[in-house]
């Protein structure tokens, strides 16, 4: 009877145009749209530190320390980053032209020992120029004060001066997961609550108080828990196969590299699916009218998967900082977090914990939802 | 009056969704726009780096640290030890930038041991990053240097904490600003506007014309004595007139969100917004016109408002986007709406009334246009072969 359930539980819910729909294709549609708009972000960050493009004018009749300071900073350093790309000008009046064509961001004007910085706008670009001048001042009043109260350690400051002390290092963690896949991530979430009202649609078909159908299967001998079960199975693995069509179309035909073993990723979505299931199962039981069981499991989806990143990348890192709590209880958050956690770090502490949560929310909705749903009586149908 | 009323009263099934698009809306899309608003400056004004630190030391060399960058950025309470947490913090970018000062930095600074005293964590090689490092690396560099030089500890953290102080009074000089070079508040605003004003009106029309379309009340008011005129027109006012309320809904709670920030350029982005509202209300009846599902209706919505709203510019700024996908984001009318939000941004107040202005708005119009007709033909075909 299991079996025979399972089956048509699943030629049932295949045949439904709205699951289709809003389970097979609305995230391959997303997901394009998130690729053409902004896929190439996923492999160059578009916060990479560019070159700055400065203007140099130097009214001076010969060169300065500091223009080889600026022919320093011109240079590919060993992290391959040129920090400057400098073009020298004649006079003001020509490097504020190319300022004004947007050829470069500022411009240096070195008169005398003063240098002033010239700019545009305001924004780390400038700020950074400004500060290759503070440097470079720093170093001249440093060197002066030393020569004043210890005239015989001048030698010493200036080769300290000149040597790259390598006093910082940026600690590693290995894969850096770029912040645009996390939308993905969020759609994979998203796609996998959407599974939510593939259990209310079964739900309409066994509660004799909703359908037609519910009728006849409330009042036929089978057992209600086998049939129920294999209804949930049915639909899971419908989600799941939906969730895995999502994920190898992200990895193998967009080709964005989500970072996590294929079958590992499917797992997860597979634990969301559950979780998608039992949700959609225990707001059918709890609404027992069949008007909010494709609105209420939608607002239940979207409203998680916003909160996961969905259509804003930092409101789950926000919330995570502000109240981390709501992260541990938004489904959603829990799946994309599980995904960008394994990419990232592998299987830490925090990923377990997140699949424990998981498993423990598919359990608690089924078992009140169980609770709600078993020996039903009604007084008039 | 009575076509009028139902249709009014047929959306009260979609309140639990008005709320919630209208809740998003004004926390989240206020949130956004005052993240991503910038004013017109004049003066130089230096960027600060938001930073987190885990001072481990407590030392007085790396208290001198902590009080620098406390007196030239943003310092920002890291409110987790775990560096995994943090490393997900800076990257997206609720912090630029995290300092972590280990327990033996003033020790390792005091006997001339001092590569990668300092360990940090940044969300990857961005300009922030470099600025900041330099910073640091500088401030650190004078420490180090004036130890080696014979200084003692106390001496040399004030020595250099005096000498950056100085150097804050060496500031670039801001040639010119233009109205390019800054984005309001109410852009803010008005950009993410697209999205929740897209799905209200998808979502409330399409309950209205979903009603009228059902057969019991089509085959009822077909029977009353209204003519079909009167029906019809009774249909286009009450939809029209939604329309109307739930634009100066949104309209009226940016204005309300931004009443300290200047609105001087309010009309057009009020003539924008009801353009768009033509557009949404065309979208809501060519989608009520392909199918007769609610839950139809809300996939259609859903699939199209998103998907427009991460292809012309609503959630990921035009700027990052490719040339290629902007061409082909031409052909969708949030493009235009979005491109009419950054024209009135960056053109001077009595400047933007005028043909480009004009031709924006115009584009909405005919895609509203497009998709009445379209949704016509299609109610005229199913009707044709019964569908």
């Amino acid at each position: 009877m299991f079996v025979r359930i399972f089956l048509y539980k699943i030629k049932e819910l295949t045949r439904m145009r709205s699951i289709v729909g809003w389970n097979f294709l609305f995230p391959l549609v997303l997901a394009t749209a998130f690729y053409v708009g902004f896929g190439n972000l996923i492999k160059e960050d578009p916060d990479t530190f560019k070159t700055i493009d400065v203007g140099y004018v130097n009214t001076n009749s010969q060169d300065s320390p500091f223009s080889e300071l600026l022919e320093e900073l011109s240079k590919e350093t060993d992290e391959h980053i040129q920090v400057l790309n400098v073009q020298s000008f004649k006079d003001e009046k020509s490097a504020s032209k190319a300022m004004d064509d947007k050829k470069i961001s500022g411009f240096y004007l070195e008169n005398g020992d003063k240098i002033n910085t010239v700019i545009k706008e305001n924004g780390l670009a400038s700020t950074t120029l400004n500060q290759i001048v503070r440097a470079y001042e720093n170093a001249k009043f440093q060197l002066e004060e030393i020569t004043t109260n210890h005239p015989e350690k001048i030698e010493q400051a200036i080769k300290l001066q000149s040597k790259d002390l390598n006093l910082m290092k940026e600690h590693s963690f290995g894969n850096n997961t770029s912040r645009y896949l996390q939308y993905f991530f969020a759609l994979i979430a998203m796609s996998s609550l959407f599974s939510s009202w593939i259990s209310t649609s079964m739900l309409n078909g066994i509660c004799a108080n909703i359908s037609e159908g519910g009728k006849r299967f409330e009042c036929a001998p089978a057992n209600k828990l086998v049939a129920v079960a294999a209804g949930t199975l049915a639909g899971m693995l419908i989600q799941s196969v939906s969730n895995a069509i999502v994920v190898i179309y992200i990895q193998y035909v967009l080709n964005i590299n989500i970072g996590i073993p294929l079958g590992e990723t499917i797992l997860i979505t597979t634990i969301g699916s559950g979780i998608g299931i039992a949700a959609g199962t225990l707001i059918g039981s709890l609404l027992p009218n069949p008007k909010y069981h494709v609105v209420v499991p939608l607002l239940f989806s979207m409203t998680c998967s916003f909160f996961s990143g969905l259509m804003w990348d930092q409101i789950k890192q926000l919330i995570q900082y502000k109240c981390p709590i709501i992260n541990k209880i938004n489904p959603a958050a829990l799946i994309t977090d599980s995904l960008f956690i394994r990419a990232t770090y592998g299987r830490t502490d925090t990923y377990i914990q997140n699949i424990i949560i998981m498993l423990s929310m598919i359990v608690g909705c089924l078992f009140i939802s169980s609770i709600c749903l078993r020996r039903r009586k009604y007084v008039s149908l | 009056m009575s076509v009028f009323k139902a249709v009014f009263k047929s959306i009260k099934s979609t309140f639990g969704n008005l709320i919630l698009y209208f809740a998003i809306f004004t926390f989240f899309g206020n949130l956004s726009a005052k993240t991503i608003a910038t004013t017109n400056e004049t003066m130089f004004k230096e960027s600060k780096v938001s930073v987190a630190i885990i001072n481990n030391d407590e030392s007085a060399l790396s208290n001198g640290l902590v009080d620098y960058l406390k007196e030239t950025q943003k310092v920002v309470n890291p409110r987790t030890d775990s560096l995994e947490d943090i490393n997900e913090n800076t990257r997206f970018g609720i912090y630029n930038y995290a300092v972590i000062i280990p327990e033996d930095f003033s020790e390792k600074l005091s006997n001339g041991d001092a590569e990668n005293a300092l360990e940090y964590i940044s969300a990857g090689a961005s300009t922030s990053e470099y600025l900041l490092t330099q910073k640091i690396d500088d401030y650190l560099k004078d420490v180090v240097i004036y130890l080696e030089c014979g200084y003692s500890e106390q001496e040399a953290i004030d020595l250099t904490n005096k000498q950056m102080i100085k150097l804050e009074e060496t500031k670039a000089l801001v040639q010119s600003s233009t109205e390019e070079d800054h984005f309001s508040f109410f852009s803010g605003m008005y950009t993410f506007n697209a999205y929740s004003l897209m799905m209200i009106l998808c979502t409330c029309i399409s309950s209205a014309l979903l009603f009228m379309k059902n057969p019991d009340v089509k085959n009822r008011i077909s029977v009353s004595g209204m003519s079909f005129q009167k029906r019809n027109t009774a249909i286009i006012t009450s939809v029209l007139l939604l329309g109307i309320i739930l634009t100066l809904l949104c309209i009226v709670a940016v204005h309300i969100l931004g009443f300290n920030y200047s609105s001087d350029k309010s009309i057009y982005y009020i003539i924008n917004t009801f353009a768009l509202m033509l557009i949404g209300i065309g979208m809501a009846y060519l989608i009520t016109s392909i199918t007769s599902s609610e839950n139809i209706i809300a996939m259609l919505s859903n699939m199209l408002t998103l998907s427009m709203c991460f292809l012309c510019g609503v959630f990921v700024s035009t700027d990052l986007m490719s040339a290629s996908v902007l061409k082909a984001a031409q052909f969708l009318p949030l493009y235009w709406y979005v491109s009419a939000v950054h024209y009135i941004n960056d053109t001077p107040l009595g400047q933007i009334w005028g043909t480009t202005f004009a031709t924006k708005i115009s584009i909405e119009i005919l895609f509203a246009l497009i998709f009445f007709a379209l949704g016509m033909i299609i109610s005229r075909k199913k009707e044709q072969y019964a569908v």
